[in-house]
């Protein structure tokens, strides 16, 4: 379900790396893709988030794309929302499409968005 | 992740980060960086913005940085602008670069670790003192 963006479709450039070691505290907002292995205190903004097994995040998340396969304990608003194995998640989740993978843990308020073609034809 | 990586962070082209970055090792900017950082290296490419008070080993500079600067080494390319405060030990600038601040040198900083400076170089650009020493034969020791 979660469609991670082609390399051809998105250059090193574009891409936010946080690494594992690493602490942030603030705002991160980005057009493209943000990968986080470290630990963020704050809001991300961006098109497409992958939280690694060693990422964490405190705050708000809106995102086309979300992976979580670390630690998240605040707001994601996703339109392709997917939680991994290892994920675990307090907090409320808004989504179009959803997928969570047996093993992860989630705790919290689920509210899913209407796509724009389903809201078109209501 | 590599333990190289596990210390690094990119912000790629069109990111803009605001706040605090702890225990970062190395930086490379594409976009937009409003922090203070205390780091190893730090590059800041063309299309890059840093606003903030920096101490690093070696920063190479190619965009735009403003605040204070403190570094051991500084290799300021052709496209960067500079504007604040900067002390070092060691700079090297290209034809070119937009200057507008205040620049000390300062003797005393420690020396680099020396990987992570030497690192930040391509090898054909490698700055003298960053190479390795060669050992001189008999015929060196004549001269």
């Amino acid at each position: 379900m979660f469609k991670a963006q082609k390399t051809s479709d998105i250059s090193v450039q574009e891409v936010a790396l946080i690494g594992s070691d690493i602490k942030t505290e603030g705002s991160i907002e980005s057009p493209a893709a943000i990968h986080l292995a470290g630990t963020h205190l704050g809001d991300i903004t961006c098109k497409s988030l992958i939280i690694e097994m060693t990422g964490s995040v405190t705050g708000k998340i809106k995102a086309v794309d979300v992976r979580v396969s670390g630690m998240v304990v605040g707001e994601i608003s996703a339109d392709n929302l997917q939680i991994t194995k290892s994920g675990r998640i307090d907090g409320s989740l808004s989504y179009q499409r959803i997928e969570i993978e047996d093993g992860a843990t989630v705790e919290g308020q689920f509210l899913q968005k209407k796509s724009s073609a389903s809201a078109a034809k209501e | 992740m590599s333990q190289v990586l596990a210390k690094k962070s990119i912000f790629g082209t069109g990111a803009v980060f605001r706040g605090k970055i702890s225990k970062v090792g190395a930086v490379d900017i594409h976009g937009k960086v409003y922090a203070d950082l205390e780091l190893d290296k730090l590059v800041i490419k063309k299309s890059g913005t840093l606003e903030g008070n920096v101490r690093v080993g070696l920063g190479v500079m190619a965009g735009r940085f403003k605040g204070k600067l403190h570094a051991h080494s500084i290799w300021v390319m052709k496209s960067s602008v500079l504007l604040g405060e900067i002390e070092y030990a060691s700079l090297q600038m290209d034809r070119g670069a937009a200057l507008n601040c205040r620049i000390k040198h300062n003797w005393e900083t420690p020396s680099p670790s020396g990987s992570a400076a030497r690192d930040a170089y391509p090898a054909d650009m490698m700055p003298a003192e960053l190479l390795p020493q060669k050992e001189t034969g008999k015929d060196g020791d004549k001269l």
